[in-house]
């Protein structure tokens, strides 16, 4: 009978281990009124030209261990980019392309398994630098001070951008594949680059391949404009504050 | 007229190379022995360094700006302050890095990869000191003579590491034999220098410089 009941209560287990909870989505009051969705999406697709290079500072972090390095970031077009990420002695640590939305990963060492960057980091770089697609995206007024952009095929995928309501800037993103929430974003430290405003800091949480990472952008390049130094900094004789080490 | 193209193109290429000559493997282990016993003075090291990041992907290179710090036989400090901030410390035992947050405080990294890390930076700490007897498992060795530098060119033998990295070059000035700069060659057109400046040899280094909990502040130099 014990025998039994361990059987039963492993089953149970196994089986609530198999089934990740449904994420629903609060609709609070849509809007039907085309003006702010037109504005957030516009916002949203001409927030990065369609060429430009990147330069960042990234820390990724893998259950629980941290890795830093810096990442060049290349896109070509609507469907096409590249990108690179070196340590800070200059070894490569891997490689990505995506050349009309067909994915390669051209070097990673042995270490580190194919999945989390053919599927994950590249459709997370996608999400951030390439892919808007709004044809059905409408806008909820969540609260008084909040609104969500919502871009949607289904109740099961969908992307959902939110915002403060006098900004066309996106504070966080999250987004919902088979109905799980498999990628959050949150977006800071907008500064200006010509006409637009970049997110200079991006904190990226992908729960389908349990990594996160934090972007600081350095560099961004286009045809006709040059950002350098996003965050130029002094040594550590001159400004660090020593006093307070965060032990993560 | 494609002769001639192809004559000067030739010529251009000598040129280049005429610029360094091979040593003999006579020469080569006298140059390493005198190298060796010029570097084995140097018991403690202070200086600047400007990393150049060349990538085909961009037309500029990448500049970023740090200090570094070297105790015999094997404590090193690379921080590098200019564009983000970083600091990594080896103590022979163990490694440690920290980054600054967005208040500029430094956190300490709960690194990934530690073990491969401190068998490079056991590996660069000996080139510090001139010992490149252990290398000779992993690289193959040459060395060029120059009009104002020599340069050891280190070349992976695995074919693994090959597709990553096509040569190391570190060039050592004649007049003092010691490296002023690293190049670390990952394509024809992608590689890393960084060139070392402002050296102080044998300076006070407090030993809170290198501590792997907490790092201090670098002295001034």
């Amino acid at each position: 009978m014990k025998a039994m009941k361990f059987f039963i209560l492993t089953a149970f287990l196994f089986l609530c281990g198999c089934v990740a909870p449904q994420y629903l989505y609060e609709k609070k009051y849509i809007l039907y009124d085309d003006g702010p969705v037109n504005s957030y999406v516009s916002g949203l697709e001409e927030e990065y030209p369609e060429e430009f290079k990147m330069v960042h500072r990234v820390l990724l972090t893998v259950y629980g261990y941290q890795y830093d390095f810096t990442g060049y970031f290349s896109r070509d077009g609507k469907d096409s980019f590249k990108g690179v990420a070196f340590g800070d002695m200059g070894g490569k640590i891997f490689e990505i392309s995506v050349e009309k939305n067909k994915k390669e990963l051209l070097y990673k060492p042995d270490a580190i398994p194919e999945g989390p960057l053919l599927d994950g980091m590249i459709d997370d770089l996608k999400f951030l630098y390439v892919e808007r697609n709004f044809d059905t995206a409408f806008v909820v007024e969540q609260s008084e001070i909040h609104r969500d952009l919502v871009s949607t095929r289904d109740w099961k995928n969908f992307n959902v951008y939110m915002f403060r309501k006098n900004s066309i800037c996106p504070d966080e993103a999250l987004s919902v594949k088979d109905g799980e929430i498999f990628r959050t974003v949150v977006f800071s430290d907008y500064r200006c680059f010509g006409d637009r405003l970049v997110p200079a800091k991006i904190r990226v949480h992908n729960y389908r391949w349990n990594y996160q990472f934090e972007i600081k952008l350095l560099k961004l390049v286009s045809e006709t404009k040059t950002e350098n130094g996003f965050d130029e900094a002094k040594p550590s004789t001159d400004n660090l504050q020593t006093g307070g080490v965060d032990e993560r | 007229m494609k002769r001639l193209f192809l004559l000067l193109f030739m010529f251009c290429i000598a040129s280049a190379r005429a610029d360094y000559v091979k040593l003999n493997e006579t020469e080569q282990k006298e140059f390493l022995s005198s190298l060796q016993t010029s570097l084995e003075g140097i018991k403690r090291l202070a200086g600047k360094f400007t990393q150049e990041r060349h990538l085909s992907l961009f037309t500029d290179p990448l500049m970023a700006k740090g200090v570094c710090f070297f105790e015999y036989p094997s404590k090193l400090r690379w921080e590098i302050y200019g564009p983000y901030q970083s600091i990594l410390i080896y103590n022979g035992r163990g490694v440690a890095k920290f980054d600054a947050d967005e208040k500029g405080l430094l956190r300490k990294l709960n690194l990934g990869g530690s073990d491969i890390l401190m068998e490079i930076l056991s590996q660069i700490t000996a080139w510090m000191k001139g010992d490149f007897s252990k290398s000779g498992d992993v690289y193959a060795l040459s060395v060029l003579k120059g009009e104002k530098d020599n340069l050891l060119v280190l070349t992976p033998k695995s074919e693994e590491m090959l597709k990553n990295i096509k040569a190391i070059e570190l060039s050592a000035r004649k007049d003092t034999n010691r490296i002023s700069s690293v190049t670390i060659r990952e394509s024809k057109e992608d590689f890393i220098k960084i060139s070392f400046y402002d050296e102080k040899i044998n300076p006070e280094i407090p030993a809170v410089v290198f501590d792997l909990s907490k790092p201090e502040k670098a002295p001034h130099f």
